[in-house]
């Protein structure tokens, strides 16, 4: 059930319920009204009737007493022998119109005189309706009675009956006259005073006597009909009135939900609570416009500071990616900041480290695939690793060769990076040779063995390349100087530059081993091996100031040796000579 | 009876001998009355003679018989009569009861104890007494 009907239901309950209760009340009590009314004058009118019988009955009454207190009463004492009796009765009787006969009775019971002359001188016989002494006037001995004999069916005549109102008489249990004219009749009923004997009905056509509340209760229910129509049409008018603004609220709130339009306003011209309602709906639906606009506003923030975090992010996990590509510190200082990806380059000192393994392509040339990427990975790793410890910057892997170099980005000096270079070349070579071991325990019996080639001097550092793809690297002679150093290298040392030995010198014992000559530069360049602390595998290195001798024990031949001898000889003798 | 009456007319008119008597009834207690009494009886100023209530009877109008005991018994004319009735009757006292006939009298008397009226004395008999004759 719609509100609409529930409200017009309950208006319509409210008014019609008191009216139709009231206007029943009214007519209830109407029609008790009419009825008792109805009775009321019935009694009234019943009353009169037998008041007037009543009075007819009296005055007979009185006549007879009055008859009987004539002299002439004395007569009965003679036998009314004048007849004056007789003609005093029947001139009463003719005066009275008594539809009865008189009868004086004697002591004895003789009839002496009567208005039914027939009768005189006989016993009376017959029934007295009303009877009185009769007295004589001068010893007020009783002499007789003065009788009237009455048909009491004849008290009729005092009904005034018609179609709608009839008088009966009760006597007796008998009813004059016997036949009721309706069925269904209002009836009172009463007895005569003088006569308790004598019962009075009275009746009333039903149908007559509400003819009047009929037609009134026809009006009534008319008016009640109508008045019910009116109310209705009030009822649906008051709740159309009460709940049009609530039926636009709705309807635009549907269109709004449906739309989306927050645009949309009610229109509620009254000042009362609907009015009211409107006017929040009106400030609601403006919030929720204003919030709408604000959450787009901060959802297309959000999704800009999304898109950026998630540019972040992407930054992040690509430089990430990045930075296993790029050595930490051109990383860190190309996304701190302090350097700038562009093309664009700059000199400066460095220390160029080159290594490879020796003889890499034979040594895998019988390893598997997998085997080998193991292998070569473990070793740049352990490598890289320890090169990063040092604070060296790994610019590239070439196959199987590692390119290193100290003082960009980051510099303690130019010597200081050349002995952190020589530094960890040395601690390369170790590790190498620890490796060794674990990978012949592993299987491999060809393990690898590195040369390194070290060199000091100006280059261009930068980026290099195109402004799509760049790379970030050193360039110039001391980089092709390095690398040249290291293919001269023998396998498993350390080989330095002239320029790079007078920088380490202080720190590491090294020996000149050659010269060279690169390519664009006329003067050769001194080389020098660095020597390590510890005998490798069973090389014997002895060093002094303008010597340096290595061997290994168990390897020397007769003739080896015989040589060694003959040289050691040759030498002590060109000193001493 | 107006041949009776027509009668007494001519017999009064032709003879004043006493042809009229008061009587009672054979069996009254009334033996005699003096003509004082008899006034007194009939003008209602005596009532009882002994312990018998007296019941004076007139004879209904004017007639001659009436009209003779009038003037020669209570000695008064009609209008003197009427007079004193008149006056009687704011003392409580009315006049003697009447009859219309004499054969009613008669009756009357023979029936009523203490009954006393007037009859031609041809209609006395044996049931009644005469105790005076006028």
């Amino acid at each position: 059930m719609s509100f609409k009907a529930k409200t017009i239901l309950l208006l319509i309950l409210l008014s019609l319920v008191p009216y139709v209760v009231t206007m029943t009340f009214l007519g209830n009590a109407y029609r008790n009204d009419v009825e008792s009314r109805l009775m009321e004058d019935m009694e009234y009118q019943l009353g009169v009737t037998i008041d007037r019988l009543d009075q007819s009955l009296q005055s007979l009454q009185n006549d007879i007493e009055f008859i009987a207190s004539l002299d002439i009463m004395n007569d009965v004492l003679t036998g009314d022998l004048d007849r004056r009796i007789v003609n005093l009765l029947l001139l009463k009787k003719d005066d009275l119109a008594l539809d009865g006969d008189f009868d004086v009775v004697d002591t004895s019971g003789q009839v002496v005189a009567s208005t039914a002359l027939d009768s005189i001188g006989s016993p009376f016989d017959g029934e007295s309706f009303m009877e009185v002494p009769l007295f004589s006037t001068f010893n007020n001995d009783n002499i007789g009675t003065l009788r009237v004999r009455y048909e009491m069916s004849n008290l009729t005549r005092y009904f005034a009956n018609d179609d709608n109102f009839r008088y009966a008489l009760l006597v007796n249990g008998e009813r004059y006259p016997s036949q009721m004219q309706s069925e269904d009749a209002l009836s009172v009923s009463g007895v005569v005073g003088m006569r308790p004997e004598i019962g009075i009905l009275f009746e009333q056509n039903r149908d007559f006597a509400f003819a009047v509340l009929d037609r009134f209760t026809r009006n009534f229910l008319i008016a009640l009909v109508i008045g019910t129509l009116i109310i209705s049409a009030i009822a649906f008018l008051a709740a159309s009135y009460i709940l049009r603004p609530i039926l636009l609220l709705s309807s635009t709130a549907r269109s709004i939900s449906k739309t989306h339009d927050y645009s949309q306003r009610v229109t509620v011209d009254r000042s009362d609570e609907i009015g009211n309602l409107a006017s929040a709906f009106n400030a609601m639906i403006q919030g929720m416009q204003d919030l709408i606009a604000r959450l787009k506003e901060e959802g297309e923030n959000h999704l800009k500071l999304a898109q950026e975090k998630n540019r972040a992010e992407m930054l992040q996990t690509l430089s990430n990616k990045l930075s296993k590509y790029l050595s930490p510190q051109i990383y860190e200082s190309i996304f701190s900041g302090e350097k700038d990806v562009k093309l664009g380059s700059s000199r400066k000192k460095l220390t160029i480290f080159f290594s490879d393994i020796v003889n890499f392509t034979g040594t895998t040339d019988q390893m598997e695939s997998e085997d080998l990427t193991a292998l070569l990975n473990q070793y740049l790793r352990e490598m890289t690793d320890i090169a990063l410890r040092y604070g060296a910057t790994v610019d590239k892997y070439i196959g199987d060769a590692i390119m290193i170099f100290f003082g960009d980005p980051h510099s303690r000096g130019v010597e200081e990076d050349a002995l952190l270079c020589v530094e960890m070349s040395l601690s390369m070579q170790r590790r190498v040779r620890e490796l060794h071991r674990e990978w012949r325990a592993a299987g491999y019996t060809k393990p690898f063995v590195i040369r390194v080639g070290i060199h000091t001097g100006y280059c261009t550092v930068g980026n290099f390349g195109t402004e799509s793809r760049m790379d970030y690297t050193i360039v110039g002679s001391a980089v092709n100087l390095a690398s040249r150093i290291e293919n001269m290298a023998e396998p498993g040392t350390v080989y330095i530059s002239e320029d790079t030995y007078l920088l380490v010198r202080e720190k590491f014992a090294s020996l000149p081993v050659g010269k060279v000559t690169p390519k664009g530069i006329s003067q050769p360049v001194q080389l020098y091996k660095v020597l390590m602390d510890e005998a490798v595998d069973g090389v014997q290195t002895l060093s002094q100031e303008g010597f340096q001798l290595q061997y290994q024990p168990e390897l020397l031949t007769a003739e080896s040796r015989e040589q060694l001898r003959q040289v050691l000889e040759k030498i002590t003798r060109d000193s001493s000579s | 009876m107006r041949i009776v009456l027509l009668l007494s007319i001519i017999l009064v008119s032709v003879a004043e001998a006493a042809e009229y008597a008061v009587v009672v009834a054979r069996n009254s207690p009334i033996e005699t009355l003096d003509s004082e009494r008899l006034r007194d009886i009939f003008l209602r100023r005596r009532s009882f003679e002994g312990d018998v209530p007296l019941v004076p009877i007139n004879l209904l109008g004017e007639e001659a018989v009436r009209t003779r005991f009038e003037s020669q018994v209570l000695q008064m004319d009609r209008a003197q009569i009427n007079q004193y009735w008149v006056t009687s009757h704011f003392q409580g006292i009315k006049p003697p009861a009447t009859q219309a006939s004499l054969q009613s009298i008669k009756t009357f008397i023979e029936r009523v104890d203490g009954a006393i009226g007037y009859l031609p004395i041809s209609m006395v008999d044996d049931s009644l007494k005469v105790l005076h004759e006028f």
